[in-house]
């Protein structure tokens, strides 16, 4: 049993009661509405609806294109597929995020286990919000990224997830003794998973104001406790994490982002990332980053979708340890 | 691309459609032309013609309205496509049976209602069932060809009608009509499909409402409008059809006219003409003047005719031209153009409209009209010269009520594709109040810092109980000092003095800034006294505030903590930006002037925000330098804007000065267009003018378009069309470039090539943006943003709206400027959904397709574009065919500075 209260006749519901309208506002000021301004919670507002699900309703089915994204306020709901581990989704967790992210069909099926509260928003309305406030994109992408790291750090074996070896396929050429130049640039930043999708004049762009870095192998590239300004892609040679507070190492290779999804982080690093050959690091600052998303919004839905695979393994194995999300 | 007919666009996909939609109403058509035929000279044939007619009419009204009941439970029940079949079926069976029965004056009254009843419903029923299967651009481009099969299905019954009058009796006629009634039933019913426009998507479905909403009429203005002119339509065809047919009965009486065989004649003629101009000039006519021209067609014609007969005193001619004119356009482009504005209504509120607008209100508006001629007839002022004055005043209110529809219909076009607004309610219900005030007392600290901005944004923060003071979360003591400190209220006051002595240094700043706010000295004291350098630099700051110094840089504590250094110094000058931030005034500039030359990079952030309240002019080199810095750049831009004109001069000089740091050129345009004024816009299209960077020029388009939207702000059109036609020629010029090769570097599947194929994309995708940036700056009341996205967006009708919606907007004068020729018709292929080649081809464009991929590459390799030209050059050498690498050596001798930028590791060696 699905019901729905607090829509304005523009999205297609009826016109419901002031305490529903007021409930709703609650639930987006409290749960969306963290970087939000006055004015781009009303879009939020505009966009959003709540919906009471009884024990055993059926938000959506494996398979169906994803029209809304969701936000628990209150109660429990489960992400089944056959085979996998289930989800288990509380208070302010999200659902159908990762799919939209990723631009597929829903890849589990939402079932409500206890009487619950969601907000629901219309999913393209929803990229048109983020897009219309990129600023507030940004920052819950930076937001995600800590969180996903965090995350990563709180499973069993951290290196399984952060690590990364050379795909031998696609290895790319070495750089020993030559500049990267911009067309190389441009071809190695989009073998990059996190802007993979990203537009190629965006990336072009990125190339173009990158600055190039070589390390010595032993050379520490960054330090836990950093603070760093610039998001940093290994384009050649092999680099190691550590952490020092656990004995975490692992081993990255190119192409793909220094230290993970921690480079998209705004958070003080928590890793070393200590050069175990010689390599070559783009460094690209976090300032031309944001101007290429503001004109080139694909880049910032190329970074999100990343972000979402990633989320993706954390999520089956935080399933795997029996904790919700 | 397939041209199925040479006359009509029909495209891929659409022709089985469009055939199954042309063959029925063809059938539906021919039906009702036979059946009218029939009906008319049984009916015409008997005595009391005047009489009967206008009772006929208004016992249609009556029938039309138990009959829509019927028809709108058969639409519940069976959906709309079978319950239009349903109505084919009845309509067969209904004429075999009067087929059967003897003809009496009371039989041929029945019929004449049935007919008349069948001609509204299935012709009504059929368009609502087009308008689910076709969008509005579809429909634009294909109701010409369905219509103009249909008017083929009335030539060809009246054909057959007048041939088969000859041997057989009228009576005949009518299993005709059945059969073809049957056919139309049967070509409908071979479509399995869901109509699209109805087809569920997703789970998500199970959220909209389940009760269809009820449709008012005052909520629809537009739906109105259109109700308007199916009034006048309406009566206006009534009193020329009343007009032709007492003169028929009249010549038949005087001068011995037979009926029959006349009726089935000019049947024949006015369905012939219909399909003539159906086919060669229906299309035409839309294209060239757009729906809302093609609306005032048929008006002007009857009043034009209606004119012209009490000119000629009621010439028998000029009433058959008057009804032939109705008779040749209303199922032709009349019908065409009203089912387009019917297409941006929503289907809920369409669904529930058009039924009872077109079947009982049309019927009451025949009824009355037909009272109106019976009370002239019976009164003895009837005569052609009465009639066709009548004609010439529902046809007058029809061409005023058409001509109006302008704003009406871009209305509606905005509102189709407008996106969901918050109207915030000042006003909380009792309930709501209680809802609000219980969520103060959550243990979830975000839900309290929610109520708390739910109170306050709804002006009721008297409400907040001071006692959220002692909440144990920083975050919601912050919020909540901030929405109830103030004058007022004194039950604050105690709570906020005891957080002077709370452990977290922000709580007791914010504790000293609202106890001075409301003039407690005491406060101030105790923060002084803090044994934190942040907190005593607040009380500071409110220290020399409510004094009485009027130079306050020369106050030696102030001095002090200029001079100092370390952590501390640094966190205590950032704490007194942020005091005279949010309660600073003029006489804090100096303090200010002096805390920026101090100031490393995290301190100047925080002057920037300060500069905002206390803008000076000796800020201004200060601002600028750090528009290149996302944080805090809102705070620098506003700044710029309160210090007025000399920031406006230094901003320009900035702009035009290639000596200026690329990033902070960037972000000046923006920065320009928010002082809103005439100025800004005057510098922003003069530096557009003598641009070179790419970027910056992007950027000048953003900030005029922002500009024209936030400052309403007209610009010198000729200049804007100049620029729109550049962009205009650079997306179809890049979109040929990738005809020929798109393919091939798909199948490639190589990084460069990947990289060459969405460089292409994107470079033309952004000469897209950049048209609809122009297009935003030569009409600031349009969402041209939203038009955009509709256009690139996934879902057909929005698609279809922002195309007819472009297609309106430009036939606005300015199109019409010598400056602007091809313009109008280049913009609307940029939202044509059509292959890039036939795109580039319709804009004229041919020259811009190369021949063979190989041409392409060349013409890439020795773009104007250095980086294009660089990345199809790498690309060409990793093909590694002699041909290419000889094109790429010849381009780097002519081009040196390709090299460096790549093409010397993708194999060229300077050669």
């Amino acid at each position: 049993m699905v019901t729905e209260s607090g829509i304005y006749p523009a999205v297609g519901g009826m016109p419901v009661a002031e305490n529903g309208d007021v409930e709703r506002e609650l639930d987006v000021r409290a749960g969306l509405g963290l970087f939000a301004s006055e004015g781009s919670l009303h879009q939020l507002l505009a966009i959003a609806r709540q919906i009471e699900l009884r024990p055993g309703a059926v938000l959506y089915e494996v398979g169906t294109p994803v029209r809304s994204v969701y936000q628990v306020t209150r109660g429990t709901l489960e992400m089944r597929l056959d085979g996998f581990p289930t989800w288990t989704v509380t208070g302010r967790g999200t659902l159908g995020f990762l799919d939209f992210m990723r631009a597929r069909p829903h890849s589990r099926t939402a079932v409500a286990t206890s009487e619950s509260r969601i907000l629901a928003l219309d999913a393209n309305n929803y990229l048109e919000f983020v897009e219309d406030n990129f600023e507030v994109g940004h920052q819950i992408l930076a937001q995600l990224a800590g969180n996903l790291v965090e995350g990563i750090l709180g499973v069993p074996d951290p290196a399984l997830m952060l690590g990364c070896t050379i795909d031998q396929q696609n290895r790319p050429r070495s750089y020993a003794n030559v500049e990267v130049s911009l067309v190389d640039r441009v071809i190695l930043l989009q073998r990059v998973p996190a802007f993979a999708t990203g537009s190629v004049q965006a990336l072009a762009n990125l190339a173009q104001n990158a600055r190039e870095a070589r390390y010595e192998a032993g050379e520490v590239i960054v330090t836990a406790g950093q603070r760093t300004d610039e998001i940093m892609v290994l384009v050649g040679g092999q680099i190691e994490l550590t952490s020092p507070t656990t004995d975490l190492k692992a081993t990255r290779s190119p192409v793909d982002l220094l230290a993970g999804p921690a480079e998209l982080a705004t958070t003080a690093r928590t890793l070393t990332a200590t050069a175990i050959r010689d390599s070559v690091v783009l460094q690209i600052d976090r300032e031309e980053l944001l101007d290429r998303i503001e004109e080139h919004f694909e880049l910032s839905q190329s970074m999100f979708s990343y972000i979402a695979t990633q989320t993706e393994v954390l999520n089956n194995a935080k399933a795997i340890q029996g904790k919700t999300l | 691309m397939a041209m199925a007919f040479p006359l009509f666009d029909v495209r891929d996909g659409e022709r089985p459609r469009v055939a199954r939609a042309g063959f029925a109403l063809f059938a539906i058509l021919a039906a009702h032309t036979i059946s009218e035929t029939a009906r008319d000279a049984i009916l015409l044939g008997s005595s009391g013609t005047s009489k009967r007619l206008a009772t006929a009419y208004v016992a249609l009204a009556v029938v039309a309205m138990g009959a829509l009941a019927i028809n709108t439970s058969l639409i519940r029940h069976l959906g709309r496509r079978y319950a239009m079949i349903a109505t084919l079926m009845g309509a067969a069976f209904g004429h075999a049976l009067f087929f059967i029965v003897h003809p009496t004056p009371a039989v041929a009254f029945v019929l004449y209602l049935w007919t008349g009843l069948l001609g509204t419903l299935v012709v009504v029923q059929y368009w609502l069932l087009a308008a689910t299967v076709f969008t509005s651009t579809e429909a634009k481009r294909l109701y010409g060809l369905v219509a103009a099969i249909g008017a083929l299905g009335s030539l060809v019954g009246a054909l057959a009608a007048a041939v088969l009058v000859t041997f057989l009796t009228v009576q005949h006629l009518l299993p005709l009509g059945a059969a073809l009634y049957l056919v139309a039933g049967l070509v409908l019913s071979t479509d399995d499909a869901p109509a699209a426009a109805t087809q569920p998507t997703d789970t998500s479905d199970l959220l909209a409402p389940r009760t269809p909403k009820k449709i008012r009429w005052r909520d629809h203005p537009y739906a109105v409008r259109i109700a308007l002119l199916v009034i006048f339509a309406t009566a206006a065809a009534l009193v020329a059809d009343y007009l032709l047919k007492t003169s028929a009965s009249h010549a038949a009486r005087d001068r011995g006219l037979d009926l029959g065989s006349f009726f089935a004649r000019y049947n024949g003629v006015v369905s012939g003409v219909s399909l003539l101009f159906q086919v060669f000039g229906a299309s035409w006519l839309l294209r060239k003047t757009g729906v809302l021209g093609s609306i005032l067609m048929l008006p002007l014609l009857m009043l034009g005719g209606g004119i012209v007969t009490i000119l000629t005193t009621g010439a028998f001619l000029a009433a058959v031209a008057t009804k032939g004119a109705d008779a040749t356009l209303r199922h032709s482009v009349n019908r065409v153009a009203n089912e387009l504005l019917w297409m941006p209504v929503a289907e809920d509120v369409r669904s529930a409209v058009r039924g009872p607008l077109e079947s009982v209100v049309a019927r009451l508006v025949q009824a009355a009209t037909a009272l109106l001629l019976l009370g002239i007839s019976t009164l003895g002022y009837g005569g052609p010269v009465v009639y066709a004055g009548l004609v010439v005043g529902f046809a007058g209110a029809w061409v005023i009520v058409a001509g109006g529809m302008r704003p009406a219909y871009l209305k509606q076009l905005r509102t189709s594709l407008s996106r969901p607004t918050f109207a915030p309610e000042h006003e909380l219900d009792l309930g709501s109040l209680e809802i609000v005030v219980e969520a103060l007392s959550s243990t979830d600290d975000r839900r309290v810092i929610a109520a708390i901005q739910v109170l306050a944004a709804h002006q009721r923060g008297r409400l907040i109980p001071a006692l959220v003071l002692r909440h144990d979360s920083p975050d919601v003591l912050a919020v909540a000092l901030d929405a109830i400190a103030h004058k007022g209220r004194t039950d604050w006051v105690a709570l906020t003095t005891r957080l002077l002595q709370a452990p977290d240094p922000h709580i007791r700043i914010a504790a000293v800034r609202a106890l001075a706010r409301a003039g407690m000295s005491d406060a101030i004291q105790t923060g002084l006294a803090d044994a934190d350098p942040s907190v005593r630099a607040a009380a500071m700051f409110w220290q020399q505030h409510t004094g009485a110094r009027a130079v306050l840089a020369e106050d030696p504590t102030i001095a002090a903590l200029l001079a100092a250094t370390g952590e501390d110094a640094v966190a205590a000058r950032r704490h007194l930006l942020d005091a005279i931030r949010k309660d600073g005034d003029k006489r804090w500039v100096d303090v200010l002037a002096q805390l920026a030359r101090v100031g490393d990079a995290s301190t100047i952030e925080n002057v920037a925000l300060a500069i905002e309240r206390v803008p000076d002019p000796r800020f201004v080199p200060i601002l600028i330098g750090r528009l290149s810095t996302r944080a805090g750049r809102s705070s620098v831009r506003a700044a710029l804007v309160a210090i007025g004109p000399a920031a406006l001069a230094a901003l320009a000089d900035a702009l035009r000065s290639l000596k200026t740091a690329p990033r902070m050129r960037l972000h000046i345009p923006t920065t320009i267009a928010m002082f809103g004024s005439r100025e800004a816009g005057d510098i922003l299209l003069g530096q557009l003018a003598q641009e070179r960077s790419g970027d910056v020029r992007y950027r000048l388009l953003r900030a005029l378009a922002r500009l024209a939207v936030t400052g309403n702000q007209r610009f010198e059109a000729d200049l804007l069309l100049d620029e729109l036609r550049h962009h205009l020629r650079e997306h179809f010029r890049l979109l040929g470039l990738a005809v020929p090769l798109e393919a091939e570097l798909e199948r490639e599947g190589t990084d460069s090539a990947r990289m060459l194929l969405g460089l292409l994309r994107d470079k033309a995708s952004q000469a897209h943006d950049r048209v609809f940036l122009v297009v935003q700056a030569l009409h600031p009341r349009e969402d041209i943003r939203g038009i955009e996205r509709a256009l690139v967006g996934h879902e057909r009708s929005a698609r279809a709206h922002a195309n007819e919606f472009l297609d309106t907007l430009t036939r606005a004068p300015v199109y019409l400027r010598e400056h602007a020729a091809g313009i109008r018709e280049d913009l609307l292929l940029v939202g044509e959904e059509l292959p890039a080649r036939e795109r580039v081809l319709r804009a004229g464009e041919a020259s811009d397709i190369p021949e063979t991929a190989t041409e392409a590459m060349e013409r890439l390799v020795n773009d104007i574009d250095t980086l294009l030209a660089a990345c199809a050059a790498y690309h060409a050498l990793q093909l590694n065919r002699a041909e290419l690498t000889k094109i790429v050596n010849t381009a780097a001798r002519a081009r040196p500075v390709l090299a460096p930028l790549g093409i010397v590791h993708a194999g060229f060696y300077g050669g």
